[in-house]
């Protein structure tokens, strides 16, 4: 599907931090379209540009705006420099409606003419049909089509028509209508906003009630787009929305550059879904096609100077959901076009910027020589590098135009002022590793979102890392966060394609092996027969699972420490008393990060009878991605894992003895093992439970036999130990 | 103008890369068609192009390459640009003699000054200027370089007066590229009134020393969006120097209020020779505020002092309510469109309720709070026609519509347990952060009923966490503030029973059916909106977290679409070996709940305890179990009582079959820290009970 009607009602879960960038990605590599309510639009001249000048104090006023040196006249009103911030020669043409409130609309509504009404039947017809297949519907997609139009000058359109029948509260939500545009590039119109009711009454939005607004983004964003929103009055359940977006690109950056997608399925039952991709006659498209059943296109044809692709799906059925299911575009319906094969554009042109970008100054070269002075190998020297650039380069999005967004600010730029997003903090890192002699280039990777094709090029990717060449090998390194530790990067990272500029293509990042991203605990347990335990345990982290903890741990205040560590505590078990506890290499990277602390409980152990009954602390494995009992979708793991814990047990001798041990024993399935293991040591025994997991994928086939594994598993963690109590001399057990 | 020339690539983005300014000089920035942005002086710019001063000379841009042409400002001190030029004394010692983590072994910053100055004007125009300085120690005490200021633009104004990083090697001033004036709502079309400028501060590593300043200048303030400041003394960071500074004209409408707390706050008052009042309240060294849960909103508990344009409860009251009646006047039709929401004329409690259940569902609520938008409710019809409104004007339309069917409801303004106590603050409007409307039936029908009818899963009557205990002023005249009513503990809750049967091979088999109330229904409820494959992958997961090797086999959910109903969630599932082997014995403890203690793990607490509505859950689970194993052990009975709370849990054998029972309850909403030790052996009774087992032996 395209994108929906509002940004409430998206169908995707929301994208971490890092992937804020993106929208404005989506939206620059987006097509364009023709005005309103004119289909055939004259190409707008490249001088018709509409001067508009943007005052400190908020104002806008129309130019002509004329600048010389401190003096600045502004529609022949003289201004001083200093109230001026911003002037847009806007190619978008027939201006957005300005910032300011929506008013309201008329509302008033009028009654359907003779066409309008069969057409209304027809629809209601088919709602009707539908519905008594999904009657649990939260709306039913009549109609969902787009229609992307490359015109002869390199401008574009985007035109997307949704026809669905609210059925529930939350479908209401589709009367909303918020688009995003760039000021200058591109324009939004929404020819069609209507809402048909049951009774025949049709109420449609004010053309002239649409606003336009700054919309407000987190406190680390400052990137230029704007935002169009209407809102289509009275809208009810058992109403019919017909909505037209139309979605203009009159100012491209790069005509070539031309990446029009369609999403076919959404989370509620659609009729149809279709798509069109025109160009001129002469010009040719490809695809990446995903999910797209046999007949349903592309259909190629030629009609009236436009070499057009068409698909076509019918009867789709709603996409639900699973725990763990790859990127929505991975697993329905979906397509994406491009005017060339491969890479190569893209990888040249980004590759001239961040070459440009990472290349480091005399004074960024002398601060890198001095970071790495003490360091005896390269990969010491990748090392601290890596760190610095993570931990002194704070997240912040500074975005301009395609070329900030991009290629990046200057590493020198960057550096100075101490804040950057990933692609930024890439350029820092090539351009210090390569002022320490190293070889290295930032890659662009769509982490989190989906996969990239490697015939079909794209501008809708989600984040940038480094990629490094150390002693004859090629290494990953993520330096957009703060708190992974070299060699280790972000899970979403593994396992996917990197666009490499050197390569003009694209690479595989490595899985790393499971130890890379690992949790391991020792705990040593000493226990009384009346259930007393005194417990010590020390936690030692790697990966995702290193980085996880250390940046949740650094957000705690030193002295809640006692606090958390006592709640961690007593959650093992209630009425826990805390000893010492500490954490290691929490505010830096030089090694493991690892917490540590002793408890006591009075009763951990619980009595029965004359029984003790120990369960073991923090070894119950869940899998809520295995919770259903069957799947339509892959599990797809971000990365790999390990969990290794160990169990020292000692206890009083001659009051305790074993009654039941949990067995050594071997559960595997096709990614993964379970382990257990116990041996003799000293006073008492060790108990080893080693989880490793290899591989990130469970295709659908396979899940069966991986649930099997995970219930055993389940239970086999959950098993407690056994004791039996024996009496005083002279006592009783009981 | 100099010849317009077009510059290959390499050459601008070597410019782009020469001139991209460092953070304290930046230039202006020239952005053009195919992406590329030019920085450097901009020297002229007409109707030609553009001619850019750069570092490598002058470059001249036709005017149909340009798409914008961004000017530049930075926002240091005149002045200052090295950190030997900065004046400010407390930013001179800290250079000098930077705060330690050894002073400050916990603080990832340190808050030098926290200064507010309020001036108001003789017209009642405001000048709130604001400076905070602060040291930066550790790498999350970097977010304090991110700052946000809201206002609202017909009002106000909001000017930073600079904002800079200064470290012994340099100042780094903020600059426009990462500076933004923003709409807050602007996706919510109807309420974009409130903006937000925003600025983030370059170099703000550890040892930085963090200085802004931001002025908010207003204009007179009309009566139905009253002035409002509130300054609190300390926050997440130690604190040296609080400062709240108030100059008003003598005679002044503005009235304030302070609550101090635990800290020593010390104050100053002086008359200026033109009468001018000043009071300068001041605190120093204020700790930070702990990170424990379940504690009291900031504005319960944080000394703070707050300004505001006071009026009396009756002149508000007199005022509101007749602005109620000219906006009710404004919406003709309103009986035929009760009429038409409650599907026939609302008499009564029947007609009320009728009238909220489709209300709530068919007026979309927009997610815009008052105060960021009017306190006075919108015009009836718009808000009508667009089948969209805020908390506010939803149920000002409620009201409208119900006093025009003849319904007998009063509208109420509140002021939710998130904003403080009324009486902590001048009396004012803008002390009122919610409305409610009270049904007011005679006692035979059941009493006056307080409701909100905002949200489409809340039941008629259940009133939001947060507001129950608040204060609130009826429109009636008296001027009188009332308590809205706390639930009781029963109105809010979950009750699950279980009948199971456990099977000689360990496998148990439940029926479970669980009936959700109040607040709980009102969590549960959005259900409604999923299809009946995403509620079945709901129940999977939700019976996958409580027993990980479970199989669901019946589920069934009632009452979702249905208002006037608990909602009711039946699962028939079976666990396979719940009950564990272990030589000759099968152990097990009770199904069906689970409950931790991970929030009273602390032997003390620093703040009190907090709760927005009270809640009880009961459980019972009767067990049948297998032949050929006899009972060994069974859990031993727990018990605690205490004014505002209880757990009561036992277990019992009788006939072949086991009953558990587990019943808690909490029906206060605070509770002092020193109640915490005993609130903890409360909470920590309750888990421990479902640490229990019972132990099977083989007959």
């Amino acid at each position: 599907m395209t994108p929906s009607p509002s940004a409430a009602c998206r169908i995707r879960p929301a994208t971490p931090l890092l992937l804020l960038l993106l929208p404005l990605l989506l939206l620059l590599a987006r097509p364009a379209p023709g005005a309103a309510d004119d289909p055939e639009p004259a190409p707008p001249r490249e001088d018709a540009a509409a001067v508009r000048a943007l005052l400190r104090d908020g104002t806008i006023l129309p130019g002509p705006v004329t600048l010389d040196g401190g003096t600045v006249e502004v529609g022949g009103r003289a201004l001083p420099r200093e109230a001026l911030r911003k002037v847009v020669f806007d190619r978008a043409a027939a201006a957005q409606a300005t910032a300011g409130e929506s008013g309201a609309e008329a509302a008033q509504g009028r009654r359907l003419d003779g066409d309008e009404r069969a057409e209304f039947e027809l629809w209601n017809a088919q709602a009707e049909e539908m519905a008594s297949r999904n009657p649990d519907a939260n709306y039913l997609v009549l109609l969902d089509r787009i229609e992307h139009r490359l015109r002869g000058d390199g401008t574009r359109e985007s035109r997307s028509r949704y026809i669905l029948k609210v059925r529930k509260e939350q479908a209401k939500q589709f009367a909303r209508l918020v688009r995003w545009f760039v000021e200058g590039r591109s324009r939004v119109s929404f020819p069609r906003a209507r809402c048909l009711k049951p009774g025949g009454l049709l109420l449609e939005m004010d053309p002239a009630s649409p606003r336009v607004s700054t919309p407000a983004t987190d406190a680390s964003t400052f990137i230029k787009y704007q935002m169009i929103s209407g809102m289509i009055p009275g809208v009810e359940i058992g109403d019919i929305l017909d909505i037209e977006v139309l979605e203009e690109e009159t100012n491209p950056f790069k005509k070539e550059f031309w990446f029009p997608q369609m999403y076919f399925q959404s989370a509620e039952p659609a009729r149809r879904a279709d798509a069109l991709f025109a160009v001129p006659e002469a010009m040719r498209l490809h695809f990446t096609r995903r999910n797209i059943p046999d007949g349903a296109g592309p259909h190629e044809s030629v009609e009236g100077g436009e070499r057009i692709y068409r698909f076509a799906l019918e009867n789709l059925p709603p996409y639900v959901a699973e725990p763990l299911d790859p990127d929505y575009a991975d697993i329905t319906p979906f397509v994406q076009a491009s005017l060339f094969r491969g890479w190569k554009p893209v990888t040249d042109w980004v590759g001239a910027m961040w070459a440009e970008n990472a290349r480091p100054s005399e004074k960024l070269a002398a601060a890198t020589r001095e970071l790495v002075k003490g360091c005896r190998t390269d990969a010491e020297k990748v090392a601290a590098i890596y760190h610095y650039v993570q931990r002194e380069i704070r997240y912040v999005i500074v975005k301009g135009d395609m070329s900030t967004l991009w290629g990046s600010w200057p590493a020198d730029t960057i550096r100075d002022q101490k804040f950057g997003c990933c692609v930024d903090k890439a350029q820092v890192m090539s351009a210090m590793l390569a002022a320490a002699g190293i070889r290295s280039t930032p890659v662009a990777i769509n982490a989190g979102a989906r996969r990239l094709d490697p015939e079909i090029a794209t501008l809708s990717i989600t984040h940038a890392i480094s990629r490094v060449e150390l002693d004859g090998k090629i290494l990953y390194l993520d330096s957009t966060g703060y708190n992974h530790r070299f060699p280790h990067h972000a899970g979403m990272n593994h396992g996917r394609e990197a666009v490499v500029p050197e390569l003009s293509g694209l690479e595989a990042v490595p899985l790393p092996a499971p130890e890379g991203n690992a949790v391991r605990y020792r705990f040593d347990m000493k226990f009384s027969p009346d259930g007393a335990l005194a417990l010590a345990r020390r936690g030692v982290f790697t990966g995702d699972e290193e980085a996880m903890r250390r940046g949740y741990w650094k957000s705690v205040r030193e002295d809640e420490y006692a606090r958390v560590f006592a709640g961690v505590a007593n959650e093992l078990a209630p009425g826990a008393a805390l000893g010492k506890f500490g954490v290691e290499h929490c505010h830096d990277l030089d090694g493991p990060f690892a917490t540590v602390f002793d408890c006591a409980w009075n009763d951990y152990g619980k009595r029965a009878g004359d029984l003790l009954v120990v369960p073991l602390p923090n070894a119950e494995f869940d899998f809520p991605e295995a919770a259903l009992a069957a799947r339509k979708y892959p599990i797809q793991y971000e990365s790999v894992n390990l969990r290794e814990f160990v169990y020292a047990f000692a206890w009083e001798k001659g009051r305790l003895e074993p009654a039941f041990l949990p067995e050594a024993r071997t559960l595997e399935c096709a990614i993964a093992s379970y382990a257990t293991a116990v041996e003799p040591s000293g006073d008492g025994f060790t108990l080893t439970v080693r989880y490793t997991r290899s591989g990130t994928e469970v295709p659908v086939a396979d899940y069966p036999a991986f649930r099997e594994f995970t219930a055993k598993v389940a239970r086999a963690s959950r098993e407690p130990l056994l004791f039996r109590v024996l009496p005083e001399e002279g006592g009783d057990a009981r | 103008m100099n010849r317009i020339v077009r510059v290959p690539l390499s050459a601008l983005l070597m410019a782009a890369a020469l001139l991209a300014a460092p953070a304290a000089a930046p230039a202006d920035v020239l952005t053009l068609n195919d992406g590329r942005e030019l920085f450097g002086d901009l020297v002229r710019l007409d109707a030609e192009g553009a001619l850019l001063r750069t570092a490598t000379g002058e470059i001249a841009i036709p005017a149909g390459d340009l798409l914008d042409a961004g000017l530049l400002r930075s926002y240091g001190v005149a002045g200052e640009s090295t950190p030997a030029e900065v004046r400010d004394p407390r930013i001179a010692a800290a250079l000098a003699s930077p705060p330690a983590e050894a002073e400050y072994p916990n603080a990832a910053a340190v808050v030098l000054l926290d200064e507010g100055i309020l001036a108001v004007a003789p017209d009642g125009s405001t000048v709130y200027t604001e400076r905070i300085i602060s040291s930066i120690l550790k790498e999350r005490g970097r977010d304090e370089a991110n700052t946000i200021r809201e206002y609202d633009p017909e009002l106000e104004t909001v000017t930073i007066l600079h904002a800079r990083a200064i470290t012994p090697s340099g100042i780094f001033p903020a600059d426009d590229r990462a500076v933004a004036d923003e709409s807050s709502h602007g996706a919510v079309p109807g309420y974009e009134r409130e903006r937000s400028l925003k600025c983030a501060i370059p170099e703000s590593n550890p040892g930085a020393i963090l200085d802004r300043a931001f002025r908010t200048a207003r204009k007179p303030s009309p009566p139905d969006r009253p002035f409002r400041l509130v300054f609190q003394f300390g926050g997440a960071e130690p604190v040296r120097l609080a400062r709240f500074v108030f100059r008003r004209p003598a005679g002044s409408a503005f009235d304030w209020r302070v609550r101090t707390g635990e800290c020593a706050l010390e104050r100053t008052d002086t008359v200026e020779p033109d009468g001018t009042l000043v009071t300068t309240l001041e605190a120093r060294d204020i700790p930070p505020t702990p990170g424990e849960s379940f504690v009291p909103p900031d504005a319960r508990a944080m000394p703070r002092v707050v300004v505001a344009t006071a009026t009396d409860p009756q002149a508000l009251t007199a005022f509101y309510a007749a602005e109620l009646a000219r906006l009710r006047a404004e919406l003709p039709g309103a009986a035929a469109a009760a009429s038409a929401f409650a599907g026939g004329t609302p008499a009564g409690r029947t007609g009320a309720v009728a009238l909220h259940d489709a209300f709530v569902r068919d007026i979309l609520l927009a997610p815009v709070p008052m105060e960021h938008y009017s306190l006075l409710p919108s015009r009836p019809a718009e808000r009508l026609a667009r089948k969209m409104a805020n908390a506010l004007d939803k149920t000002f339309l409620y009201y409208a519509l119900a006093r025009a069917a003849g319904l007998p409801v009063s509208f109420c303004l509140v002021r939710t347990h998130g904003e403080g106590p009324l009486s902590e603050e001048p009396f004012s409007l803008a002390a009122f952060d919610a409305a409610c409307l009270r049904l007011d039936l005679p006692d035979a029908d059941g009493g006056p009923v307080w409701f909100a009818p905002l949200y489409e899963n809340h039941r008629f009557g259940v009133l939001p966490e947060g507001w129950q205990g608040a204060d609130a002023l009826p429109l009636d005249g008296s001027g009188d503030v009332v308590v809205l009513p706390v639930d009781d503990a029963r109105a809010s809750g979950l009750d699950r029973v279980l009948t199971a049967t456990l099977g000689a091979d360990g496998n148990l088999a439940v029926r479970a059916v669980e009936t959700w109330r109040g607040l709980y229904d009102a969590a549960l409820r959005p259900l409604k909106q999923s299809s009946d494959e995403e509620r079945l992958k709901w129940a999977e997961k939700r019976l996958a977290d409580a027993h990980p090797k479970a199989t669901l086999l019946e589920f069934a959910i009632d009452g979702l679409d249905d208002l006037s109903r608990d909602i009711t969630v039946t699962t028939v599932y079976r666990v396979d070996d719940f009950a564990v082997a272990a030589g000759p014995y099968r152990l097990f403890r009770m199904p069906g709940l689970s409950r931790g203690a991970f929030a009273v793990g602390d032997p003390v607490r620093k703040r009190d305890l907090y709760w927005g509505a009270p809640e009880a859950e009961t459980t019972r689970v009767a067990i049948r179990l297998p032949d050929g194993l006899a009972l060994r052990h069974l859990p031993p009975p727990s018990a605690t009582f205490r004014p505002g709370y209880a757990h009561v849990a036992g277990c019992g054998y009788s006939a072949g079959a086991l009953l558990f029972t587990d019943r808690l309850e909490r029906t206060a909403l605070l509770a002092p820290r020193a109640e915490y030790p005993r609130y903890k052996a409360f909470v920590e009774a309750a888990a421990a009970f479902l640490r229990e087992w019972t132990v099977l032996e083989a007959r």
